[in-house]
């Protein structure tokens, strides 16, 4: 028989807390959140705010609100800029899917196995990932792409000079835009670094597959592909819903290196303009420049919040199921 | 007989797998050490050419002094401020032990909940470094800064 409840015993959650562990609680959460609100949230809602406004940026009498102004100027306007950037942006983000995140996994899994120096290998591909973003851009600019000393022209250029950066004729041409050559050498550069990263991310994966699955996958005499195809790529779901966020935000929201290597142009992705109308040449547009970053705001967000929503909702009702 | 059954004991049998494999992993990590090498390699070439004299100057508190003063070092920790915020709000955030007590915190409601706290702590992450850069400029420069900091009293030195 149950005992009746007493008026000592706690009703909620949290009633066993007394009032000094509630004050900790309170600090604990309200300072961080009031700091992470007062420097994240209010200026990104400005931004927002900001984005339906014409200011140049210098004093706050100079703003006027203009409603959907600027995303009309976006649209109409600067359309060309706009819909070449995006192109940039979803080419970036289908190359990232493709090509980083399958070696990126062959790496892994290659490396999960106990190989001698395994180590030294992991240190090695996971380096670039330390360096800073801007270095990055800058190494490859210097060391690689330099029209006439880079190792790339020394490999390719059978001794002539190649222009790896300033070449803005479309590899790929889809009607008035394209995909041009100096965007598939930053690809390049931003495919080195990622790949380390999602290396790594999978190796934290395959560690936590049961070994014991595979085995049962050898004794039923499956190879190594069918291994991997039918028994650990399914193993790391949570893994791949994790990389799949990452690579969507990379994408969406690269910036440092194709800063640094976008000469001369053709390479912009949103990001890129975001910044040249807020501080850049011809800058002073802090109006316009807020509404591209709000494009690239309701596009990742959106985006990242849809799937990782619809994936634990599918969780959720095979579990019921 | 042991136990246990060797996962990739297939391997063994087939040494020319293994030198694929090795091979493989080998040349993907020489070409990945590339740039890096050949910018430390671009980075060194002056100390080859030069070194007796780079050394010198090495020894020389003087040259520390002078590249001191040209680079300002002074005022290295208000530009950081100035350009970064966020990045130092949400690393002060994590070292503060605020990541570990909000994790341990989520993980007993709900994935809704979990959502809603993504939105809240790293909603800013999809967005570019520079968007919310220009209002906190504007709000930072209206915050007067003593004299050891600045000596315009503003954050970007100017006057």
């Amino acid at each position: 028989m149950q005992a009746a409840p007493t008026s000592e015993q706690p009703k909620g959650r949290y009633r066993q807390w007394d009032g000094k562990d509630k004050w900790v609680v309170v600090l604990m959460a309200g300072i961080p959140a009031l700091v992470h609100v007062g420097l994240i949230w209010v200026p990104t809602l400005m931004s927002i705010g900001l984005s339906f406004t014409n200011w140049n940026g210098i004093r706050f009498s100079d703003m006027s609100w203009v409603g959907l102004k600027n995303y009309d100027q976006i649209f109409n306007v600067f359309y060309r800029d706009f819909y070449q950037a995006l192109i940039n942006n979803f080419v970036l983000l289908i190359f990232l899917f493709i090509f980083p995140t399958a070696l990126g996994m062959l790496l892994a899994y290659i490396l999960d196995r106990d190989l001698r120096g395994t180590r030294i290998y992991q240190s090695l591909l996971y380096a670039p990932v330390v360096l800073s973003l801007a270095v990055v851009g800058f190494m490859w600019q210097s060391v690689i792409y330099s029209p006439e000393n880079g190792l790339a022209t020394q490999i390719f250029g059978g001794g002539d000079a190649i222009d790896w950066l300033g070449n803005q004729s479309y590899f790929v041409e889809l009607g008035r835009y394209g995909i041009s050559h100096n965007f598939i050498a930053i690809l390049v550069a931003i495919a080195w670094r990622h790949t380390g990263y999602i290396m790594v991310l999978y190796l934290a994966g395959l560690k936590s597959v049961d070994n014991s699955l595979r085995e049962a996958a050898r004794l039923d005499g499956s190879n190594e592909w069918q291994t991997f195809r039918h028994v650990i790529f399914p193993s790391l779901k949570p893994m791949n819903v994790v990389i799949a966020v990452i690579t969507v935000i990379e994408a969406l929201r690269a910036f440092d290196i194709i800063y640094v290597l976008n000469t001369p142009r053709r390479t912009e992705v949103l990001s890129i303009l975001t910044t040249n109308n807020l501080l850049g040449e011809g800058g002073g547009n802090v109006g316009r420049g807020s509404a591209y970053a709000t494009i690239l705001f309701v596009l990742c967000f959106g985006f990242v919040i849809w799937y990782v929503t619809n994936h634990y909702r599918r969780g959720e009702e095979g579990a019921n199921a | 007989m042991s136990a246990s059954t060797p996962v990739y004991h297939a391997e063994r049998r087939r040494p020319w797998g293994r030198i694929i494999i090795h091979t493989f992993i080998t040349l993907t990590a020489a070409i990945w050490l590339v740039p890096i090498a050949g910018a430390l390699y671009a980075s060194l070439r002056p100390l080859f050419r030069h070194r007796s004299r780079w050394i010198l100057r090495l020894a020389r508190i003087a040259d520390a002094r002078q590249l001191s003063q040209r680079v300002g070092s002074g005022r290295y920790p208000p530009k950081i401020l100035e350009y970064r915020p966020d990045s130092l709000s949400r690393t002060a955030l994590n070292r503060s032990g605020f990541r570990a007590w909000s994790r341990s915190f989520c993980t007993r409601y709900s994935w809704r909940f979990n959502i809603f706290t993504l939105l809240c702590l790293y909603g800013r992450e999809p967005l570019a470094a520079t968007v919310i850069i220009q209002p906190l400029f504007q709000i930072y420069n209206r915050i007067p800064l003593p004299d050891f900091l600045s000596n315009s009293g503003k954050l970007n030195g100017s006057t």
